[in-house]
């Protein structure tokens, strides 16, 4: 601990948008790991309470990248820069294992995949009245949680 | 500066004294640097204030403002004493060996000749025993008690180190370590500079203060060597360029004495005004080119009116009957005898002394002019915060002038190099150059005296302006008119050895004259460190085709008395002038370029004295012979050396003399001594308008030391009032270390410091909420001026310290 | 000095010649047309910029250790100046964590921020473990000293080491000023200064910094972190990681644990 206070020589500054977007993807990865652990461990008449664990999740995530892009300020506009790379001459995608930001980016991409997929399953399997979990719940349930997390 | 910036690099002791040239000189400070860091020179910076120059100063001393003869008095007693002075110079290169008038005597604190009631002396006795042929009487055993030399060491003697601290300030011990340091200085190998600045002029015994270093230096044989001499550190880029051209009163351009009433011809102005030979093998340059210097400065000003006849209209210059200097006009100015004032490039409010009574001056005026880039405190001060505009009568007009930004033209520097600008952007908005606005107002005023006649019309008549257009003079013309011509041939000067007394030649400024000769515009020159091989033949930093230096491109002025009787340096590793056996080789020599020193006949090394030789006695001064501390005017203490002539007793007292009331205080009700000074953030009040510098420095404060501080709970961010006798200071505090206190004559006392730069005008005022009504730091300051050139005494007074 | 696309270039900056004239600060400015911050009288000793920021690429600090009396001030050990600027790390904490890529090595291996590339998310302010990043509100980008990288492209040398009249400020290539430096360390040792001391010289902190310095006194007298507390902010993701994943797993535990106990009953 010492290390790191250290190590915060000066406060970023980040607005309250951050803190929002913490709760909120917590809120929706903590959701979306609910329902999937009712799925996983549950019993059948637990499937109503996971569908709507996967809706709150698809319903919370958008406002993440939103109160994120909004916490950029006069540059939110380049929020995509976080992906992509216009450095010219290297122009590609941004991946760095070792930075947390750009781990958590990543993360919050394939997180929204996997929530956006869910609750359309969980909205088609609605459709149908009937349960039906995708076998993709359980394997995206460890990126997910570290995803929200992070 | 008798040498130059570059030079400060020869040398092996560097004593800063009134000076702080890390943070006034940063750029020329490099040379300090240089010194130590490539010679291992030793840097001794003695001052009330621990800056950023004793920062990276070996030793740096806390001395009680304004007493640095008694620290120089000390040191000069220590190389007596010890017979520490360099031996050979002493004897032939000073005036050590002369004697002097039995008459003249020095008791108690005062000089034979004083007049208390005129607070003047008579200096009729300050001079030498003469022979029946009718110069000096010299002893070059040295041992005559009338010698030069042996007067001074007894005058001296009583600047004991115990003495020196308990004026100073100075700890015995300290200032013993820095006399053992000087006192090594004497030997032919070693040279020692003096640097320093207004700290020592701005006192009421500026001159002596500059003499008793200067007399330490002669002592110790450093005057004309490389890496020696007593450097003045100018404190604009062009002061020295001003000084030259007789920006004060009592100067001629070239220093040629201003004429005074009953010369009515040039030899009564000669022979009132120039050096006399007093020694067969003086050369007395000066005193024999005279006539020559001014002639050609009368026909420069005067032209093709300026005849044999009419004595070259030597009638035409004004012939003050009384002082004319900075202080006195705004005297003047006090009792009514004014009725205009053009002030060009300087803001008489903010630099005072004493700005409240310069502010009544000026509104007991009809009409003042202001030529200035930007607005200043002397243009706004009629509306100044706390001001009554109803009440000033003064009509005020703001002729916006160009800024040096804007015109080309030539920078004097500390060192005496003219070096030529270029012109970076032409002027904004409607300013004009000064020296048009000048041309346009003298000839307005011309054309008045021509259609209205007037009292005295001719000399306004006669003088010449052979410029292009007369309206707009570009400054090349008046730089070929300062460097002069050969009217016979047409052609411009080369050096002021050929002007002549009968008409046929012009200066300008005599000691310009080579600046600008036929083969060009020698200020433009850059043989500079591109190319050290070629532009610096000599290894020694001269580079003689780097602009133009003063006289005739010398680098070291009194460069013969770098080199022995034979003709050899002092010090071979650092040689000013050699003679080779059949010239002088090196920098220009300041002696005839072939003169052989085994000559019997070969003149003495300080050609332009009288004497031929240094003066360690010179009654060129009229405050005393030698230099003596006086207490400032305002001083907690009294002198231990002469309680009863405790300050000066020549120092002007102008509202004494004017018969208003008393402006001094004593230290019962202002105990605290202050110094004011400037800050390397600013330059004096223009930067004011600068955001980026009023970034750096944006509010006024004074420095206090830290124990005085916590006396009074003030804790630095404070708000304090600083009050003298004269007006008071509402500003921040900055407590530090510092500023310590110190003991003076067994008595613990505080010195405050005091930057001067805010006003109510620039950046600063315009968003403070007080609109900077109390930031005049010479609000403080006394009206006092020194004898010799009335200086005011910025750096040395008596104030009260409150926490508001 | 010809400016070479391809070699290491850097500042040495020596303290013990600074006199904290703050031109550096002025030329940096003007050069980069920053305009500053608002005036602020900050009762620090003759320091009125506070730190380094969007508007300040130079900063002079000013430690005022002056004793009580008539002192030896012994080159410049009791009144410290110090012209701080970007380090140009060689391992740059704000280089590692910054997700848009916009902090890049330079052809002259200076460490620069590309502003239409930087989309100021901040990490970076953050991360740099000198506190030299801040966010200009305009742009809403991030900044810092360029090491002028725009000089070095024309060929000219950083405005702040032009500025500077007593040679602190020494701008070239890396291995010639770590010459200069290792050269003036051991004069001023030899004067028996010997507190003296290199700072970022050698890869001790940051893998060494392109802009060095030479201390009069400790590191950490001059803020500056010390060889052991100089380390990447990446050593923080295995704790952080590492904390996430075993609140999750926890979490995890939980639930099923929790979920097993319902149907249990």
């Amino acid at each position: 601990m010492f290390l790191a206070a250290e190590h915060f020589v000066r406060a970023p500054d980040w607005e309250w948008f951050i803190l929002g977007y913490f709760f909120l993807a917590g809120l929706s990865g903590g959701a979306y790991v609910i329902a999937t652990l009712l799925r996983l461990s549950g019993d059948p008449r637990d499937e109503p309470a996971a569908r709507l664990g996967f809706y709150t999740s698809f319903v919370l995530i958008p406002l993440c990248p939103l109160l994120l892009t909004a916490d950029l300020g006069a540059g939110w506009w380049k929020f995509w820069h976080m992906l992509v790379n216009v450095t010219p001459g290297n122009a590609g995608l941004n991946f760095k294992y070792w930075s947390p930001m750009s781990v958590g980016v990543w993360l919050l991409l394939v997180f929204s995949i996997f929530a956006t997929l869910s609750a359309l399953g969980a909205w088609l399997a609605d459709r149908r009245g009937r349960e039906g979990p995708p076998l993709l719940g359980p394997l995206s349930v460890a990126f997910n949680v570290v995803g929200a997390l992070a | 500066m008798t040498n130059h910036w570059r030079d400060i690099r020869n040398t092996d002791l560097i004593l800063i004294n009134g000076a702080n040239p890390a943070e006034a000189h940063p750029v020329g400070f490099q040379w300090f640097m240089r010194a130590k860091l490539e010679r291992g020179a030793k840097m001794v910076h003695a001052d009330p204030r621990f800056t950023r120059t004793s920062a990276v100063a070996d030793i740096y001393l806390r001395m009680r403002t304004g007493t640095d003869v008694a620290y120089f008095g000390g040191l000069i007693n220590h190389v007596m004493q010890n017979n520490l002075f360099h031996d050979a110079y002493v004897r032939n290169y000073t005036n050590a060996s002369f004697i002097v008038k039995d008459e003249f005597t020095f008791n108690d604190g005062l000089f034979s000749g004083y007049s208390s009631d005129k607070r003047s002396y008579n200096i009729a006795s300050w001079a030498y025993k003469t022979g029946s042929d009718g110069f000096a009487m010299r002893d070059m055993t040295l041992q005559d008690p009338r010698t030069v030399f042996q007067l001074m060491k007894a005058h001296y003697s009583r600047y004991t180190p115990d003495v020196v601290s308990s004026i100073t300030g100075i700890p015995v011990d300290d200032f013993n370590r820095v006399a053992s340091m000087v006192g090594q200085m004497g030997k032919p190998d070693k040279v020692m500079t003096i640097v320093y600045a207004v700290g020592l002029t701005q006192h009421t015994t500026g001159g002596q203060l500059i003499r008793s270093a200067a007399v330490l230096q002669l002592l110790l044989g450093n005057m004309g060597r490389p890496g020696g001499g007593m450097n003045a550190e100018r404190g604009h880029a062009n002061i020295q360029g001003n000084t030259d051209h007789a920006i004060s009163w009592e100067i001629l351009p070239g220093y040629l004495k201003i004429p005074a009433p009953g010369q009515t011809n040039r030899d009564d102005y000669v022979a009132a005004s120039a050096p006399k030979k007093s020694d067969p093998h003086s050369w007395n340059f000066f005193g024999i080119n005279y006539k020559k210097f001014l002639t050609s400065l009368l026909k420069a000003w005067y032209g093709d009116a300026a005849t044999k006849d009419n004595d070259f209209h030597f009638d035409f210059v004004p012939k003050p009957a009384s002082n004319a200097s900075w202080m006195t006009i705004y005297d003047q100015a006090l009792k009514g005898k004014m009725q205009g004032l053009i002030l060009s490039g300087m803001t008489a409010s903010s630099i005072g002394p004493d700005s409240n009574q310069v502010q009544q001056a000026l509104s007991s005026l009809k009409w003042l002019v202001v030529m200035d880039a930007l607005p200043t405190t002397s243009s706004e001060f009629w509306h100044a915060p706390g001001a009554t505009p109803s009440a000033i009568q003064t009509e005020v007009f703001m002729v916006p002038t160009t800024h040096w930004i804007e015109k080309d033209g030539s920078f004097v520097n500390s060192g005496r190099w003219s070096q030529w600008k270029d012109q970076v952007m032409p002027p904004q908005g409607q300013s004009r150059h000064d020296h048009w606005i000048l041309a346009d107002v003298f000839s307005r005023v011309k054309k008045l005296y021509q259609d209205q006649g007037g009292k005295f019309p001719d000399p306004i008549m006669a003088v010449t302006l052979k410029y292009k257009d007369a309206l707009k003079p570009e400054l090349d013309e008046i730089a070929q008119e300062i460097n002069g011509f050969d009217l016979t041939t047409g052609k411009r000067m080369a050096t002021f050895a050929n002007l002549k007394d009968d008409g046929t030649t012009t200066a300008g400024d005599w000691i310009y004259v080579g600046s600008y000769p036929d083969s060009g515009n020698l200020m433009k020159r850059r043989g500079g460190i591109s190319d050290p091989k070629t532009n610096d033949p000599t290894g020694m930093g001269f580079y003689p085709t780097w602009a133009w230096s003063w006289p005739l491109n010398r680098r070291v002025m009194y460069n013969r008395a770098s080199a022995d009787l034979d003709g050899k340096p002092w010090d071979t590793t650092r040689p000013g002038i050699t003679w080779n056996g059949t010239k002088w080789t090196g920098d220009v020599p300041d002696y005839p370029a072939t003169m052989d020193p085994h000559d019997p006949n070969a003149w003495l090394p300080f050609i332009m004295n009288g004497e031929g030789v240094g003066r360690l006695f010179s009654n060129s001064m009229v405050d005393g012979p030698f230099p003596e501390h006086y207490e400032p005017v305002e001083s907690p203490v009294q002198n231990p050396l002469h309680p009863t002539n405790s300050a000066s007793p020549v120092a002007f007292l102008y509202d004494k003399a004017a018969g208003r009331p008393n402006r001094f205080g004593g230290p019962q009700e202002f105990p605290y001594i202050a110094t004011s000074y400037r800050l390397t953030e600013h330059e004096h009040y223009v930067t004011q308008h600068v955001p980026h510098l009023v970034q750096l420095q944006p509010k006024p404060f004074v420095e206090i030391p830290e124990e005085l501080a916590q006396e009074k709970s003030i804790k630095s961010g404070d708000h304090v009032r600083v009050s003298s006798k004269r007006g008071k200071v509402e500003v921040l505090a900055l407590v530090t270390k510092r500023l310590g206190p110190m003991t003076v004559a067994g008595q613990k006392v505080y010195q405050i410091g005091i930057p001067i730069h805010w006003g109510y005008v620039g950046v600063s005022a315009d968003s403070d909420p007080s609109h900077g009504r109390y930031w005049l730091a010479n609000a403080l300051t006394p009206f006092v001026g020194d004898a010799n050139a009335r200086t005011p005494e910025f750096k040395a007074f008596l104030v009260n310290l409150e926490k508001i | 000095m010809e400016i070479k696309a391809g070699e290491s270039y850097g500042f040495f900056t020596d303290t013990s010649v600074c006199i904290g004239c703050k031109a550096c600060e002025v030329a940096c400015k003007e050069w980069n047309q920053l305009e500053g911050n608002e005036p602020a009288f900050l009762a620090d000793s003759f320091d009125n910029t506070g730190q380094l920021d969007a508007q300040n690429w130079r900063h002079v600090k000013f430690y005022d250790r002056v004793p009580d009396r008539s002192t030896t001030s012994g080159n410049g050990t009791a009144f410290l100046m110090m012209s701080d600027v970007c380090k140009h790390c060689q391992h740059a904490s704000c280089m590692e964590v910054c997700p848009t890529n916009a902090i890049i090595r330079t052809e002259f291996n200076t460490v620069f921020i590309q502003q239409d590339v930087c989309n100021g998310c901040r990490n970076c302010v953050a991360a740099c473990p000198y506190s030299v990043i801040a966010i200009n509100q305009k742009t809403g980008t991030a900044h810092k000293c360029t090491l002028c990288y725009d000089r070095l492209q024309g060929g000219l040398e950083p405005a702040c080491a032009k500025a500077c009249p007593t040679q602190s400020i020494q701008f070239g290539p890396l291995s010639q000023l770590q010459q200069t430096a290792d050269a003036r360390l051991e004069a001023l040792h030899s004067q028996g200064v010997t507190q003296a001391q290199l700072y970022g010289r050698d890869d001790k902190v940051y893998g060494g910094l392109n802009a060095f310095f030479l201390l009069m006194d400790k590191p950490e007298a001059y803020g500056l972190p010390n060889a052991e507390n100089a380390v990447l902010p990446s050593r923080n993701n295995i704790g952080g990681y590492a904390g996430a994943v075993i609140t999750a797993v926890v979490g995890v535990v939980a639930g099923l644990v929790a979920f097993r106990r319902r149907r249990m009953a």
